[in-house]
């Protein structure tokens, strides 16, 4: 029977108060790690995704709003703009790579994105089973999108219209599976990707502004015609391309529904620019701003504005977890003093046995510090429990999958902090039981 | 073995004590007598160094307790004294036997469970020995302060008032037990009562 086994027996012979106190200070500590986990795998995310996007070209609106969109697929579009800006863009020797997004439907929740294969490039995703995506309705899915949704290679399925609830389900195509994307820890994990020729054809037919609207309350804007021979020549290559599969029956269909699109009904959500930079990067900004209905954003200063907007959030949870820490204090400090109270005797036993002050100093010390140390290992598990269930439904709505199971350095010294706090708590109590007159205790 | 010599006490400037000199040697019981508020467990806490006399002497096992402090005092009356008190407390968050084993750990003796089993077994409570104290009458009770008294065998066992709290057939069976188990372990015992049922004979009768 040593000393730290009687701090021991002694907590857990009152089991309600060091419960009370061993919960409030869990609590307390996770939700600082909570707030923790989830800024670390916040910046990793904005940084996996975001750090390769220079530029930014969308339909005029909120800036935060268009980065948000196109690039973290977290907002609804500002609106769409013509594909032939795109086609114009295409001939400016001094942009070496440039991604169109469109955006708009959806299977289950899963934002369907219609793009070219330099987007799955731009995240660095590597396909883990299957293809890539050559014509339209060809999807390649994200990790995530295939582990919820139990899609594999070669399955089938219906997309709809709208992102958050699907207004109308596009019944008339299906979408195939042909290609399953790794974890790349970005945006492409809970992503459908197919052809911008897809979008197109999907939305054949239901092309009134009204039913173009991407989400709820975005009235999207229909991008003035950019009449340019080019584009059309470029489509009418696209179109050629198409013809080199024509064993299928479906595609045939495809060949001719897309070529009866109207030109200004081929519309893409963005334009994403990797590697820009110097003269070209202002160029294509003011270019774009030009455009009586374009714009043009660098993310890079619009996501600082976002992290700046974010920290007055950060900064009351911050101080709500103090505040509950601080009350698990008082509530480890009232409850050692309490319990102390009916041990007057017990101390004064201590010293008639042969406990010095000091050990009898370090015995209420260590019920401090068990305290402390239980409070945080329950910590540790309610934290990366939470994140896990936060993680679950965060994902739907930021499109990236935060879990609750990986570990951060600085969790360690929260170990430090929960000591420091047991410690504190204990210090009075430790003291008053220190300072016990034996004798008079003793003789009452 | 004990010896004091022109040991007072001041309560207060008004409220002196003053306890005549007396010696016993090793393994000798003796039985201080006296009425409530003449200083008898004053006198128990001088003995046990658990209080500073104003004046005076007080020598066990050949060691003047009065000239030692802290926790060399708290240590030599840990291995060196046991003391059973009028009613009996223990830690209460822990089993009879983990009272008697820290009992040994925190006089810096090592761990022995069967000299616990084997006090226990002579004071007729070694069915409690995993019990909690809350679950034990005052007689079981006081009988396990023995045993805790006992069990690192001291040069001195200081009783105070070990009967009053129980009843005549317990009073004989304590007391009896008690002095059986000192002489067991050759120490030296010393009793302080009111208690007019302690009329053995006793080596020594000290009147205060």
């Amino acid at each position: 029977m040593n000393i730290l086994r009687l701090s021991w027996k002694n907590i857990i012979s009152k089991p309600l108060p060091s419960i009370l106190s061993v919960l409030l200070l869990a609590v307390g500590l996770s939700t600082a790690i909570i707030l923790k986990l989830t800024e670390h795998q916040l910046t990793e995310n904005i940084n996996n995704t975001g750090k390769d996007v220079k530029l930014v070209i969308g339909a005029k609106g909120s800036r935060l709003q268009l980065v948000l969109s196109s690039v973290f697929q977290i907002d609804n579009p500002t609106g769409n703009i013509n594909y032939g800006f795109y086609t114009l863009l295409k001939r400016n020797r001094m942009i070496k790579e440039m991604i169109p997004v469109s955006m708009g439907d959806s299977y289950k929740r899963k934002r369907i994105v219609g793009t070219n294969q330099d987007y799955i490039r731009l995240f660095s995703g590597k396909l883990k089973e299957g293809v890539l995506f050559e014509k339209p309705l060809e999807a390649i899915i994200g990790i995530a999108v295939a582990a919820e949704l139990g899609l594999k290679v070669g399955d089938e399925f219906v997309g709809g219209h709208g992102m958050e609830e699907v207004l109308h389900s596009h019944d008339e195509y299906k979408y195939k599976v042909v290609g399953v994307l790794e974890r790349s820890g970005s945006v492409l994990d809970n992503l459908i990707l197919t052809p911008v020729q897809t979008v197109w054809i999907m939305h054949a037919g239901h092309n009134d502004d009204s039913e173009y609207t991407l989400g709820a309350g975005d009235k999207a804007m229909h991008a003035p015609e950019v009449v340019l021979e080019d584009s059309l020549s470029q489509i009418a290559e696209e179109h050629n391309h198409e013809h080199h599969h024509h064993d299928n029956h479906v595609e045939v269909n495809l060949d001719s529904v897309l070529a009866n699109i109207d030109q200004k009904d081929r519309e893409i959500t963005a334009i994403l620019f990797p590697n820009l930079s110097g003269n070209a990067k202002i160029g294509v900004l003011n270019n774009a701003n030009n455009q009586p209905s374009m714009m043009a954003v660098d993310p890079a200063p619009e996501i600082m504005l976002l992290k700046n907007k974010l920290t007055p959030f950060v900064s009351i949870i911050v101080a709500i977890s103090w505040f509950i820490t601080i009350i698990a204090m008082f509530s480890v400090f009232i409850g050692l003093l309490n319990s102390l109270r009916g041990r007057k005797y017990e101390i004064a036993l201590m010293r008639v046995l042969g406990a010095s002050k000091a050990k009898v100093l370090v015995s209420i010390l260590f019920e401090g510090v068990i305290l402390s140390v239980l409070g945080y290992l329950l910590c540790l598990v309610l934290s990366h429990a939470g994140m896990e269930l936060i993680g679950s439904w965060m994902q739907n709505e930021y499109q990236y999958e935060f879990t609750g199971w990986i570990f951060l350095n600085s969790e360690l010294t929260y170990l430090l902090v929960a000591i420091a706090i047991g410690l504190v708590s204990a210090l009075i109590p430790a003291y008053k039981a220190y300072n016990t007159d034996i004798s008079e205790t003793l003789s009452k | 073995m004990v010896k004091i010599n022109g040991l007072t006490y001041n309560y207060s400037p008004e409220v002196q004590l003053k306890f005549p000199d007396f010696s016993l040697s090793k393994g000798e019981q003796a039985l201080i007598l006296g009425q409530s508020g003449c200083g008898k467990t004053t006198l128990l806490h001088l003995l046990s160094g658990l209080l500073q006399p104003n004046s005076g002497n007080v020598d066990v096992e050949n060691e003047n307790i009065t000239k030692m402090s802290g926790a060399r005092l708290d240590n030599f009356r840990g291995a060196n004294i046991g003391i059973v008190f009028q009613t009996p407390h223990f830690i209460e968050a822990l089993t009879v036997k983990e009272n008697l084993t820290l009992t040994q750990t925190l006089a810096g003796k090592t761990r022995d469970v069967d000299k616990v089993k084997t006090l226990l077994a002579d004071l007729g409570v070694e069915s409690k020995l995993n019990s909690k104290l809350n679950a034990l009458s005052v007689g079981e009770k006081q009988r396990v302060s023995i045993a805790r008294a006992l069990v690192n065998s001291p040069a001195l066992i200081l009783a105070d008032e070990p009967t009053s709290a129980l009843d005549d057939k317990n009073c004989d069976a304590v007391l009896k037990l008690v002095r059986e188990q000192a002489k067991k372990y050759n120490s030296t015992l010393l009793i302080v009562t009111h208690d007019n049922r302690l009329k053995d004979p006793f080596d020594k009768r000290i009147e205060l």
